[in-house]
């Protein structure tokens, strides 16, 4: 079962050209499920990092725009999409030259496995 | 008093049924009550005319204000205070990797074939199909012209200062 | 600033069969979309065309046509911008 997630998700992680990892994590940034190419940087998936989207996302739902949904941050060689799902956050890691917009379009596919993700969440 | 309320309105709305981490798990008694007083304290008086609000009302009112504040508020000091030590995260992680083996499901999860290609009856009539008219080609030839031209002539027009000095005396 | 793009859209949507057309930066991202297009198709859109394009380096901006029996898109990608085009298809002659 978890396995076929797991599959489901490594498959999606090879439909998008230079997309380095899928990570879904809890807002503390611990990991639940994950699709890693080897080339991804490992600091990008450090739970220091990844939570720094939990606090980002919650402060910038205060800017009068409604709630936050994406953050999509461009660096020089790496790009990092962070989705808000919460209680679940949705990251992906890909290179600066990689399809943002393919990235954005596997949210739709990623969602389902997202009902199933939470169940395993809310229970702590 | 009234003002404090205006521009959160709108936000707590468009949350409405979600429960997040800002949903309050204990109900406030006053807010419960008059689920429309959140518009100021006029209303509010006007509401209960012969009953002065009890101090404890007013305590809670208050104490309402500042949460309401302190999570509009937008604080960057807030940024870096909370961080799992390592164990905890370890042990977390072990957590939900088990609690997801445990997990049954009805659902298969499976992509769809990659691959568009598939067996069609009747080959000939696709691969006699006209190709690509001329003037089809010509179409989008100059969308993308124009369009790639229409990019490289794209600026941002500058309006307004990016840096407002708030007018603190 | 953008009145340009947007013209070029509305221009190739006035155009006799032309369903939607969807314009897309580099990244994938929509820059604009006229008539029946969906947004969030710019992503896949560039991706095809990026794809295509691999399959003869040497040379430039292949025009890609996807049909069926009653529609086409074509997908043609420059050097900032991808395009798609949403048509009927052409009666058979």
């Amino acid at each position: 079962m978890a396995e076929d997630m797991k599959k489901y998700l490594k498959q999606l992680l090879l439909r998008v050209d230079n997309l380095l990892c899928i990570l879904i994590t809890d807002r503390d940034g611990v990991p639940i499920l994950k699709a890693v190419n080897d080339k991804c940087p490992e600091l990008a998936m450090r739970p220091n990092f990844l939570t720094t989207f939990a606090m980002a996302t919650d402060q910038s739902s205060k800017l009068g725009q409604g709630r936050n949904k994406t953050i999509i941050c461009m660096y020089s060689s790496y790009q990092v999409i962070q989705m808000n799902k919460l209680p679940l956050i949705l990251n992906f890691v890909a290179t600066a030259d990689c399809n943002t917009g393919h990235i954005l379009s596997l949210e739709n596919l990623i969602e389902p496995l997202l009902g199933e993700l939470k169940g395993a969440v809310i229970e702590s | 008093m009234g003002c404090c309320w205006g521009s959160c309105k709108e936000d707590s709305a468009s949350q409405g049924g979600d429960t997040n981490e800002r949903t309050h798990l204990l109900v406030d008694p006053v807010s419960n009550n008059t689920p429309a007083q959140r518009a100021n304290s006029d209303d509010f008086i006007s509401r209960y005319p012969n009953s002065i609000p009890k101090k404890t009302d007013e305590q809670s009112a208050l104490s309402r204000i500042l949460q309401e504040t302190a999570t509009n508020v937008i604080d960057v000091a807030a940024l870096d205070s909370h961080n799992l030590e390592q164990h905890e995260y370890k042990e977390r992680s072990k957590q939900y990797q088990q609690r997801l083996l445990m997990q049954g499901s009805s659902q298969r999860w499976h992509l769809s074939a990659p691959s568009l290609l598939i067996d069609i009856p009747m080959p000939e009539k696709v691969l006699a199909a006209p190709p690509l008219s001329y003037a089809d080609m010509d179409m989008i030839s100059l969308l993308v012209q124009n369009a790639n031209f229409a990019l490289e002539e794209l600026k941002v027009e500058h309006r307004e200062d990016l840096v407002v000095p708030f007018r603190i005396p | 600033m953008e009145k340009s793009i947007e013209r070029c859209l509305s221009e190739t949507c006035s155009m006799d069969g032309v369903i939607g057309s969807v314009l897309a930066d580099q990244q994938g991202l929509c820059l604009g979309v006229k008539g029946k297009a969906s947004i969030s198709s710019s992503g896949v859109i560039t991706a095809i065309a990026d794809q295509v394009a691999k399959l003869e380096p040497a040379s430039k901006n292949p025009i890609i046509v996807l049909e069926n029996d009653t529609n086409q898109c074509l997908i043609q990608r420059a050097d900032r911008a991808t395009v798609a085009i949403f048509k009927t298809s052409n009666p058979v002659n």
